[in-house]
């Protein structure tokens, strides 16, 4: 060919890219396409990218995760000092190829970022000026999702200078006077290709994702009040503030992959928002980004033949947990502070917005104060004749009570603890609801037919009170299980595993409350009809 | 990875000169908030040279813009030369001589004092102007209030938008948190002594995951009523579903905020110490931001230029 019919060829390429890149910037309507009829998206092929002839449709349910069997092992090279520096690998897939793919490119971010000079943020160059010491640095690399044929990884990495003049690594330091700077590198990979994805394959090929979430951000940053210079009460991601007002997510925007949502990563790259010298990285839960996912689609069929990976054991799966604990999530609730008798009471509750009015006056019935304890509290102190005055508060019963999702179930929780003198009283509580009929379940709901899950449970009873061996009550191993099994009082569905509240009977008064936890894969994940 | 992710930019800055030769057939100069290329910027000044700066967060691109123009240098390389430590603490970094000039909102009883405190006068110059502006939803009929209507909204004297003309729906008039500058702005220039009511409130997460009453944000609707500066709503993302307000029949944009026909103004600053020398750098600076390459600059880099405010 010429080299004017290269020139022509390339000038196509580049047109035909920058009309791509001009559709995907303008995006098409948010939400859900008129004809999208699907219950959970349309047939695709693993591995199927975005834009190719097998469509993934919105609504997609996104009640669980399979995760990835793979090893991830760890590679540090530190001074024992203030440098310190970690990758990983990770093994276990069946094509070699692809995983040494995948290891040569973290290993190729990992190297960047140890050679790599200052990031450019703004002001570095006053706050760093040329001859500053590099006092500290350090890099991690964790996994932060590995589910569903995809691979996301998270680097951070860490340094801290001081400007010349100032002392240094051999000298005593101000720590006051040392500039800390931040950046994160992220790599999103399909297990099946070994290749890097985009941030727009995550979602259904019905919705725009651009839009969608530059909706989001936005709906964060006025949360934040991202437009003020101050810190208020809620503003948990306080370091992110706007330099200019907010002109949506860019199309290169960094990204990694949680099981419960996207974080994005604004830093030097994306100087609209002023996070300082510090790179943040807000995660947008899946819970907000409501049935637009193609996590459960685009990279894995369930129940497809293909079979990536090296293990043979069975499939271990997690529940994508809608409201998690971070500090910028909306919440509601309430709270009450008042005094009966010599007993101070402090009870509040909390659930998200999305709790249906049912359940919310449920949670608030469980917050109720015990009488029982109540009474209990004040009779100890009665009897301990004590001189004071009985107007005084000699006695304290603190009861909380949280809702959160994971999957298709709503949890309601209730932790209470009261204590006088010498005395502690604790009690758990725990109930689990469908969330389309808001019914309660009980355990034997959760399991297969004639699933017989209580060895399961016993075993990791006597796990938990091994300690229990010298039992002053004469029981044996297998009696302390069994009482402590029936004091179970309901369960909540947690991300990887069952939790359940119970008490050992045999410790009478005495008796403190104890949190069961089990891994689903303990009672083997196609045993528990959650994951159907 | 930086690199490859500055190819890829690369490669969208070509990719977006050729889609607007497509659509446009024409290119514009000049790169992001700086001068045009080829342009003689009439004040040249090296990083050394550039006088120390500082400033609150809302003109932080407004004085990488000027800082890129004067050093010659491109807005991502000027950028790391500049740093705003936000509104009082600039005010106090010039004071004690530690800044040679700040970009910032106008300064505070406080802050004032402090000067007088320390025998520095402070030389308070307008160098953009900038319109205090009222949102709420796209659909909502009502495209104008008067002042008097706003007041007597905030106040709590008009509960519905039928009474100024809209639909009948109960107003949610949202503020912003006790001593924002967005609240700060609202008190001084709005309300001119009227007393607010008291603001939506919703529940947050606040330190220990402890629940705590805040102060509702702007959340969109044709109910909703909120203030802010016109710098931060210019081209912001969803500016299809939110509406401006026209005040006393004027609408907000940059003609009618830098010619003073829309009633609710103010402006940002450069200040300087009163005794910084006539042919200091930071002078030098405060003259060329006033002239006209100086305000041009402003106003690519999205601010409003000076007018008769």
């Amino acid at each position: 060919m010429s080299d004017w019919g290269r020139i022509k060829v390339a000038l196509l390429i580049l047109l035909l890219f920058s009309q791509a890149a001009f559709l995907w910037g303008c995006g098409i309507k948010s939400g859900l396409a008129p004809d999208s009829e699907s219950e959970n998206g349309i047939e695709s092929e693993p591995g199927t990218k975005a834009g190719s002839e097998t469509k993934i449709l919105a609504p997609v349910k996104l009640n669980y995760t399979v995760t990835n069997p793979l090893s991830v092992e760890e590679h540090r090279e530190e001074d024992g000092n203030n440098f310190d520096y970690g990758y990983v690998t990770v093994s276990g897939l069946r094509d070699e190829a692809v995983q040494q793919k995948i290891n040569d490119r973290i290993k190729e971010v990992y190297d960047g970022l140890r050679v790599q000079d200052l990031p450019p943020y703004r002001g570095i160059r006053v706050l760093v000026p040329e001859g500053s010491h590099m006092e500290s640095e350090r890099i991690n690399a964790n996994v932060t999702g590995n589910f569903n044929h995809i691979l996301s990884i998270m680097f951070y990495k860490e340094a801290s200078y001081l400007p010349s003049g100032l002392g240094g690594l051999s000298g005593s330091i101000d720590y006051g006077l040392l500039q800390y700077v931040s950046e994160m590198e992220t790599l999103n990979f399909d297990l099946n290709t070994g290749e890097e994805f985009e941030l727009a394959e995550l979602f259904c090929d019905n919705v725009a994702p651009a839009e969608l979430l530059s909706d989001w951000m936005s709906a964060f940053l006025a949360r934040q009040q991202a437009d003020e210079e101050q810190y208020y009460p809620g503003s948990y991601w306080g370091d992110i503030k706007l330099a200019e007002s907010f002109k949506g997510v860019g199309e290169n925007q960094k990204f990694c992959v949680y099981p419960y949502g996207i974080a994005l990563v604004f830093d030097y790259l994306t100087p609209q928002l002023d996070t300082g010298r510090r790179a943040a990285a807000p995660v947008a839960s899946f819970g907000d980004l409501g049935e637009t996912l193609a996590v459960s689609e685009r990279f894995f069929r369930e129940n497809g033949a293909e079979r990536i990976f090296t293990s043979d054991k069975p499939p271990v799966k997690a529940l994508v947990v809608r409201n998690f604990r971070m500090g910028e999530q909306k919440s509601q609730g309430g709270e009450e502070h008042y005094q009966e008798g010599s007993v101070s009471i402090d009870r509040s509750w909390q659930y998200p917005p999305s709790l249906p009015e049912k359940l919310r006056l449920e949670l608030e019935r469980m917050t109720a104060a015990d009488q029982k304890t109540v009474r209990e509290l004040r009779r100890i102190w009665d009897n301990a004749e004590m001189t004071e005055s009985a107007e005084d508060v000699r006695g304290f019963y603190e009861i909380r009570g949280e809702s959160d999702e994971a999957g298709n179930y709503i949890n309601l929780s209730r932790n209470s603890q009261g204590y006088t003198l010498d005395r502690f009283l604790y009690d758990t509580e725990c109930r689990c609801y469908d969330k389309d009929t808001l019914a309660e379940l009980g355990l034997a709901d959760i399991f297969a037919e004639g699933y017989d899950y209580k060895p399961v449970i016993l075993k990791a009873i006597q796990e938990q009170v091994s300690w229990k061996e010298n039992d002053t009550s004469g029981r044996s191993k297998e009696q302390i299980a069994e009482d402590i099994f029936r004091s179970i009082r309901g369960f909540n569905l947690e991300e990887n595993g069952l939790r359940l509240p119970a008490v050992d009977p045999g410790d009478g008064i005495e008796q403190h409350g104890m949190s069961l936890s089990i891994p689903y894969d303990d009672f083997g994940c196609e045993n528990l009809k959650i994951f159907h | 990875m930086v690199w490859e992710r500055r190819m890829k930019r690369c490669v969208f800055a070509v990719t977006a000169l050729l889609l607007a030769g497509v659509f446009s057939g024409c290119v514009q100069g000049g790169g992001e908030g700086g001068a045009k290329q080829n342009e003689k910027i009439s004040l040249h000044l090296d990083a050394a040279d550039y006088p120390r700066v500082d400033g609150s967060t809302v003109t932080i691109p407004l004085s990488e813009a000027f800082a890129a123009a004067v050093m010659g240098k491109d807005i991502e390389e000027a950028r790391q030369h500049i740093i705003h430590n936000k509104t009082h603490e600039a005010y106090i970094n010039l004071i004690d001589g530690k800044a040679d000039i700040i970009f910032v909102t106008s300064p505070s009883e406080e802050e004032f004092a402090y000067a007088e405190q320390k025998g520095v006068t402070l030389v308070v110059t307008p160098i953009v102007s900038e319109g205090f502006v009222f949102l709420t939803g796209a659909e909502n009929p009502v495209k104008g209030l008067s002042l008097e209507q706003i007041r007597k909204i905030y106040t709590g004297e008009i509960t519905d938008w039928s009474e100024v003309g809209g639909r009948h729906k109960g107003i949610t008039a949202y503020q912003r948190p006790e001593n924002s500058g967005s609240q700060t702005g609202m008190l001084d220039l709005v309300m001119d002594g009227y007393n607010l009511m008291p603001a939506p409130t919703e529940k947050v997460v606040a330190e220990m995951g402890m629940l705590v009453d805040a102060v509702a944000a702007y959340a969109n609707g044709e109910e909703a009523i909120g203030y802010s500066y016109y710098y931060y709503v210019t081209d912001m993302w969803q500016n299809e579903k939110v509406g401006l307000l026209a005040v006393d029949g004027v609408y907000p944009d940059k003609k009618t905020i830098s010619d003073g026909s829309y009633p609710i103004r103010t402006a940002y600053y450069a200040v300087i110490r009163g005794d910084e020398p006539d042919d200091s750098n930071a002078r030098r600076l405060l003259d060329w931001i006033l002239s006209e390459q100086g305000q041009r600059i402003a106003e690519e880099a999205g601010y409003v230029r000076l007018g008769k405010n």
